[in-house]
């Protein structure tokens, strides 16, 4: 019976998938301002399909997939193993992930005033997460969303759909080397057991001391020992040489680097490593966009994000310059 | 002239004289005498004698016991506090020039002593910040894949770009695709 059923899956599958690609590629580009057109309801998730395939014993699998070619097989088997070894939980965002994918993503390219019908045979359980991600893609000027479809890797923005699991996270923090990740937060810990008074001052402090005439901060660099003036040295300098907003703007920062939980600053490291791996161009694009982006709305599931920066002493804007 | 203002004055005394008590023979036969060589002063007499009759009638107000003692703290609080503010400066005042100067430079050295010893604590303050937040920024630095700095130029960026992670399996879709077109 279940083999019965899930080659009903592959047949009907066979027929949305053929219409699904394409009329996805026709309506990336259409124009916002088209008339309505009647488009097709939505092609069912085929990860229902998987889903069913990773629940069936492996009898059950083999006389499904026998039909299927070698190669095909091959691959989809590998995926079967790879997400059988896979927690529960992990397992569970990363087929969510992807459904809410295979939903969403068209109808970013669909004008807004052909959505409704579409949007309608959405499955209950993701249509409120498709339709909100939608408004806020729709607030977006035309010439942002036409620059993130060319960046195909910035619209994940939109299909983001939750933090990293607990074992996730826990990688991330492992893929960190031991010893340099407890001397951190051994580092961070002598800030954060201050009160936080204190702990502002301090920044208060750090910041001030480059607006000091040159003999002041000599002075007060004499304060210290030969030793830990020498190791503060690249710091100082690297601080030193940005212009005062932007200095203002990286202290502001670290403040808020410093109050992540562990596993947020884990992450952001990890981010850090991908921004590494960006071309110019593409740091660039990112740059651009953040500053345009529009928040999520709370139930994304995304992380907390640290408290923004306090408002700059002057009037330019607080957001990092472009460069 | 003289004699005139003499009788004046003294009219006046006897005036404040019987307001106290009883004037003596000798004092009333000289004021019957300026009476009567100045008539005018015949209602100011009249008047005055009234007034001292009247107040004589009136019984003695009761005093507290320790009225005098009372008025005699206040007196002495109030002198005090007079005394202190200007004692220093009456002391100041009464040193030979030599100990005015000698004082005076005394506490210009210690105001002096006092603002570079406070500058020196704020400077070693700024310093133990500087190192605390400079360290903490450069244990960052031996984890981060970037110089600290030019991580935090970009905090919001890299912070955001941890939402463009793929999170959908595109090759699962794409695999699922491939099997359902055959």
């Amino acid at each position: 019976m279940r083999v019965t059923a899930s080659i009903g899956w592959l047949l009907g599958l066979g027929l949305a998938s053929a219409a699904g690609p394409a009329q996805t590629a026709a309506n990336a580009d259409a124009p916002a301002s088209a008339a309505a057109v009647r488009l097709p309801p939505m092609p069912k998730s085929p990860i229902e399909f998987f889903r069913s395939l990773l629940a069936m014993s492996p009898a059950e699998l083999g006389q499904t997939l026998a039909g299927i070619p070698e190669s095909q097989r091959v691959l989809l088997n590998a995926k079967l193993e790879e997400y059988s070894s896979l927690q529960p939980e992990e397992r569970n965002l990363r087929l969510r992930a992807t459904e809410l994918r295979w939903y969403l993503r068209p109808l970013m390219g669909t004008p807004a005033t052909n959505r409704a019908e579409r949007l309608a045979s959405i499955p209950q359980e993701f249509r409120k997460d498709v339709d909100e991600r939608l408004k806020q893609w729709d607030l977006l000027p035309p010439d942002l969303q036409r620059e993130m479809i060319d960046n195909e890797w910035t619209i994940r923005y939109f299909l983001y759909l939750k933090a990293s699991t607990p074992a996730q996270q826990q990688a991330i923090k492992q893929g960190l080397p031991a010893e340099r990740r407890e001397r951190l937060e051994n580092e961070l810990d002598r800030l954060r057991v201050l009160p936080p008074a204190r702990r502002q001052r301090m920044f208060d402090n750090f910041e001030e001391f480059f607006e000091l005439p040159p003999r002041e901060k000599e002075k007060t660099l004499g304060t210290l020992s030969e030793a830990d003036r020498r190791e503060m040295e690249k710091t100082l300098r690297a601080f030193e040489s940005l212009p005062t907003e932007q200095r203002r703007i990286c202290i502001s920062s670290f403040q808020r680097f410093t109050d992540m939980s562990p596993e947020d600053r884990a992450q952001f490291l990890k981010n850090a490593d991908r921004w590494k791996e960006l071309t110019p161009a593409e740091r660039q694009t990112w740059r651009t966009l953040v500053t345009q982006l529009p928040p999520l709305p709370p139930g994304f599931g995304q992380p907390p994000l640290p408290p923004p920066l306090p408002k700059p002493r002057n009037s330019s804007s607080a957001t990092n310059p472009v460069q | 002239m003289k004699e005139r203002e003499m009788n004046e004055m003294e009219f006046n005394q006897l005036l404040d004289t019987a307001a106290r008590r009883p004037l003596t023979a000798q004092e009333e036969a000289r004021l019957r005498a300026h009476l009567a060589a100045n008539p005018q002063a015949q209602p100011v007499w009249e008047e005055e004698a009234g007034l001292t009759r009247l107040l004589n009638r009136l019984p003695d107000a009761p005093l507290a016991s320790n009225f005098t003692a009372r008025v005699m703290r206040a007196v002495e609080r109030e002198s005090y506090r007079r005394s202190r503010a200007s004692g220093v400066f009456r002391w100041f005042g009464r040193l030979r020039p030599v100990y005015r100067f000698a004082t005076a430079g005394s506490l210009l050295v210690l105001a002096a002593l006092g603002y570079f010893q406070y500058q020196a604590v704020s400077r070693e303050k700024m310093a133990a910040s500087l190192a605390t937040v400079a360290d903490t920024v450069g244990a960052t630095s031996e984890v981060a894949p970037l110089p600290a700095v030019e991580m935090l130029k970009d905090f919001d960026a890299i912070y955001l770009l941890g939402r463009t992670r793929p999170q959908a399996d595109e090759d699962l879709l794409a695999t699922l695709s491939q099997v359902a077109m055959k």
